[in-house]
């Protein structure tokens, strides 16, 4: 043990400072800017509080889990919720997987309420659907029970599909319906799993933490592809994509990095927590599956990511390929690879959290998202264009960022096991790399173009996100011995569970 | 641990009470027609409140008993246990709230209000008859009373044709139902020589197949009580043509009278008749699941949809209670205690919403709605509350006790049944969200709309409703508890 000891409210206000600003934001007037601004600021208040708990609270899970703490989880409450022919538990936990997640998931929400100071329209309704996904994201990565998990991720689909109805694009109807059909189908999927793994798992419990190795063959095999499809299209990959680029293209630029940044890699969490370590026969046995559709969606990806003109449509397909990426780390279930999926989805989070909410300033500043008609942005805006090949270089997985140690950790742990598999993924990452420079040339160099003269560049409202999530990309990719033993601590459990089935 | 030993009149206390009451307000009705109306609003208030502190303080004495029963009475054709005490609780709760919430009728009521509030409180006694019965005479008996009184609400509500037209449909549809409940009574007495739940079983082995028949005429008319098709019509029309709040009391006193009538025709002795016909039922189970969630896609009115998504409820009741039949867990009537309380409080809610709104002069198709969370947020909150409970969407306590429901189906054997169930929870959803985005999503063409315009105490109890909804989640503990020291009684 290390000594230290955090309160032993810490996760639950972690989880619910988020709808305590709710609760403030949906009691507050919205009559004129000055309301507007006290909305955002509750807003920003909120969600930059749990980023400030979340960073203590990493600190003290990098001692107590990464430094020879000598403990699985950074921080634990566990009451009895209710009782059935099953006992389910409000249980919180957080170990080293879930804690950077929660780090990513306060540093996305954070720069998306800097963001929302663009947002005039309806500002009490946006802010109050964010702070709501905010709760319901962070009760996800803290969920250590199976009703709970559910609980929190159902939660996640109204306001969500609220902010893409309500704030999104023109063909805005169509794709928050398609999302909704697609997010009701896949709960109802990994609600029928978790109804198999409490009933059948013998544990009379619903904790997800517990060993259901002794699940039988057909129950396993039932379960894990109902769990895995369930989390597969929230991750939006190969074949489930469509309502993701869809969604992805048409939401505003603030739901789209919160969808992009943290929704989808919500769905890899999933299968991570939940699929791999329930369902370790299955998970096995159909590694080569997931393998297949994580080539197949990684070409897939990059090659249709190459064929858009329009950037937000371009990102939504770099998602799927980045996801593709994910899952194929998630096939191959070695601790090495498993490490590596963990700092992609956190490269992946950080890196297209900043260039969705850059492609909605330059939508915003050009009124175009029309690659044909963008161009020599970088004279205009050279903070802009900066930040943009940053993301860029985070995203492809250059050294010394973020995304780089994601990527080979995944890589090298894959390719003992798949290596042609590997090193199709590795080429669509080639694909994506020219893809990302040919855009980047695109809209930022090449002759300037006349309408775009006055185009402003980078605010002190976006820099204020923009240093921040540059920071934390320099943190991770310069000094990831800070963090690797904590998510190792992580993986350890769910390698094991792996292992023991 | 012993069984308790009290009377005839402290074990039927609460209905004792509901019915003096009633008479009381039928004679002052009479006596003094010119009484203010909110004197038998009242009036009724406190003989529910009264019910339901009886029915409390007496399930209270029955904590120590083993069996759970305080009286079983006419050679065991009566039974006051943990059971119909609890359905006594659960039913008197819903009269209550929707008595709180008639204030924009009483006006309207004028010097009918006395037999209204009669009528209400005979309904409810009924009801709690329903659960307490292990006869089929006292069964069919307690059905044309509930029938009659629910019956006999629109059309005292309503002097024009439409009152008329609801209650012609309820009594018609009703009357099939309840002709099946009787022949299917006459039928088993044939074969069993007997009436009694308990000493029906021996008689199966003397004539299966007519046996079967039987039950399956039995079931039929209950499935109508529980609200399942084909014989809902009178629903719609309800919707149509009735004041929001009666709607409520109607569809969710008929809900409760059917389940509480189902499972104590299935744990008295009647198990071995309605077995055979599990079979049936599950079918229509899932015929019904996806009815509604097939309508539900279609619809454009919010009463209808509220009705629509009650089919599904009903139709996820009747599961918990064939979980139970086929011999399944002992949790089923939990479950089914559990679900009835949340499925009833969220229609209650939706329905006193959509009064809200019709007394703010809309009419409630989806149309009237969009824009709604501009003009009025705290009746957009409200709504969108219950129908996000109706639809089962977390964290509301919808999603709670469908999952629980689910369990218990799975538990019981019926796991294909339990996905269909969630897939077409699922289904259903999507309207329902679709309609509180369009809360705040859209601007119509738009009536202006106060909330304040609406009578204060209905709105409160409104506002309580829906976002004790939400609260249910939390308290899904003691709601259990509640729910399983009532179905304690009838394993």
């Amino acid at each position: 043990m290390t000594g230290l000891q955090l309160p032993s409210l810490f996760l639950t206000v972690v989880v619910f400072l988020a709808f305590a600003g709710f609760i403030v934001v949906s009691l507050m007037p919205e009559r004129n800017d000055e309301d507007r601004s006290r909305i955002r600021l509750v807003g920003l208040g909120a969600s930059g509080l749990t980023l400030i708990l979340v960073l203590i609270f990493g600190m003290y899970g990098q001692i107590a889990l990464g430094q020879g703490g000598g403990q699985a989880t950074a921080g634990e409450e566990n009451h009895r919720w209710f009782t059935f022919s099953f006992m389910s538990q409000y249980h919180l936990t957080a170990d080293g997987v879930s804690l950077v997640l929660l780090l990513v998931s306060g540093l996305v929400f954070t720069s998306v309420f800097f963001h929302s100071w663009k947002q005039h329209d309806r500002v009490k309704l946006y802010v109050g659907m964010l702070l709501l996904l905010e709760t319901s994201v962070n009760g996800v990565l803290c969920s250590a029970d199976h009703v709970l998990f559910l609980l929190f991720w159902g939660m996640q689909i109204a306001p969500l599909y609220v902010l893409i109805r309500v704030y999104g694009g023109v063909d805005r109807l169509r794709a928050a319906t398609r999302y909704l059909s697609f997010a009701l189908l896949s709960f109802a999927l990994i609600a029928t799993a978790a109804v198999l793994i409490i009933l059948k798992g013998g544990q009379q419990t619903s904790d997800i933490t517990l060993d259901y190795a002794n699940l039988l063959a057909p129950v396993q095999t039932a379960g894990y592809w109902l769990s895995l499809t369930g989390f597969a299209i929230a991750m939006g990959v190969f074949p489930l994509h469509r309502w993701m680029v869809d969604s992805h293209a048409e939401a505003s630029a603030g739901v789209a990095a919160v969808a992009s940044g943290l929704l989808l890699p919500l769905g890899a969490y999933g299968i991570l927590r939940i699929t791999l370590p329930t369902f370790p026969t299955a998970s096995a046995g159909f590694a080569v599956v997931l393998a297949g559709l994580a080539v197949v969606g990684a070409l897939w990806g990059a090659v249709a990511a190459l064929a858009q003109d329009d950037l937000r449509r371009f990102l939504a397909y770099v998602n799927l390929a980045q996801m593709s990426a994910v899952l194929l780390g998630l096939a191959v279930q070695t601790s090495v690879a498993l490490v590596g999926v963990v700092f992609l989805l956190v490269a992946h989070g950080l890196a297209m959290t900043m260039l969705t909410l850059m492609a909605g300033t330059i939508e915003e500043r050009t009124r175009t998202r029309s690659l044909s008609q963008l161009g020599g942005l970088a004279a205009q805006a050279p903070r802009l264009a900066g930040f943009w090949i940053f993301a860029v270089l985070t995203a492809v997985g250059i050294p010394l960022l973020a995304g780089f140690i994601g990527q080979f950790l995944l890589l090298a742990g894959a390719f003992p096991i798949h290596r042609i598999a590997t090193v199709v993924v590795l080429a669509s990452t080639l694909i994506l790399t020219a893809g990302f420079a040919w855009i980047a040339h695109r809209v930022f160099f090449g002759p300037a173009r006349e309408t775009f003269t006055r185009v402003r560049d980078a605010t002190a409202v976006e820099l204020a996100f923009l240093v921040p999530l540059v920071a934390f990309v320099l943190l991770f990719g310069i000094r990831p011995g800070a963090v690797t033993p904590m998510v190792t601590n992580g993986i350890l459990d769910i390698t094991t569970r792996l292992v023991g089935g | 641990m012993q069984s308790l030993q009290i009377s005839v009149v402290t074990a039927l206390l609460p209905q004792i009470l509901m019915l003096g009451l009633a008479v009381i307000i039928a004679v002052l009705g009479v006596l003094r027609p010119a009484q203010r109306a909110d004197l038998y609003r009242w009036i009724a208030v406190i003989a529910l409140l009264a019910a339901i502190i009886a029915a409390s303080i007496l399930l209270w004495a029955l904590r120590g008993s083993a069996n759970g029963v305080a009286l079983a009475q006419w050679n065991g054709g009566l039974v006051v246990d943990r059971f119909s005490l609890a359905i006594v609780i659960v039913a008197s709760m819903f009269a209550l709230v929707c008595c709180l919430l008639l204030d924009t009728y009483l006006r309207r009521l004028g010097t009918r209000s006395a037999a209204f509030f009669a009528i209400v409180l005979l309904a409810t006694a009924a009801v709690a008859t329903l659960a307490a019965q292990r006869e089929m005479m006292s069964l069919f008996a307690a059905f044309i009373v509930l029938l009659v009184a629910l019956s006999a609400l629109p059309a005292v509500l309503k002097t024009d044709s439409g009152g008329v037209r609801v209650a012609s449909a309820l009594l018609i549809e009703g009357g099939v139902a309840g002709a099946a409940l009787l022949y299917g009574s006459a039928i088993i007495y044939g074969v069993s020589g007997t009436t009694s739940y308990g000493s029906v079983s021996a008689a199966v082995q003397r004539g299966p197949a007519v046996v079967t028949l039987g039950g399956a005429f039995i079931l039929f008319g209950l499935a109508f009580m529980l609200g399942l098709p084909p014989l809902r019509r009178w629903t719609e029309r309800a919707v149509d043509d009735v004041p929001a709040v009666p709607v409520a009391f109607m569809t969710v006193m008929a809900m409760t009278g059917g389940a509480a009538a189902l499972l104590r025709a299935d744990a008295a002795g009647l198990e071995s008749v309605l077995r055979p016909t599990l079979g049936v039922g599950t079918l229509a189970v899932v015929l019904t699941l996806l009815l509604s969630s097939g309508l539900a896609l279609q619809e454009r009115s919010l009463g209808r949809l509220i009705v629509i998504a009650g089919m599904g409820q009903a139709a996820l009741l009747l599961l918990a209670v064939i979980g139970f039949g086929s011999g399944g867990v002992g949790e089923a009537p939990s479950a089914m205690l559990f679900a009835l309380l949340i499925f009833g409080l969220s229609s209650i809610a939706a329905f006193s919403v959509l009064a809200m709104l019709q007394a703010a002069g809309l009419a409630g198709t989806l149309d009237d709605l969009r824009g709604l969370g501009r003009r009025s947020p705290a009746a957009a909150v409200f709504l969108a509350c219950a129908l996000l409970t109706l639809a089962g969407v977390p964290p509301f306590g919808g999603f709670v006790a469908r999952f629980i429901v689910v369990i218990s189906a799975f538990d019981s054997g019926y796991a294909w049944v339990a996905v269909i169930a969630i897939a077409t929870s699922a289904i259903t959803a999507i309207p329902l969200v679709r309609i509180v985005a369009g809360l705040w999503a859209e601007q119509g063409e738009e009536q202006p709309f106060t909330l304040f315009a609406t009578p204060r105490l209905g709105r409160m109890v409104a506002g309580c409703c829906c976002l004790g909804a939400f609260y249910l989640t939390v308290l899904a503990q003691p709601l259990l508890v509640l729910a399983r020291g009532g179905a304690g009684s009838v394993h």
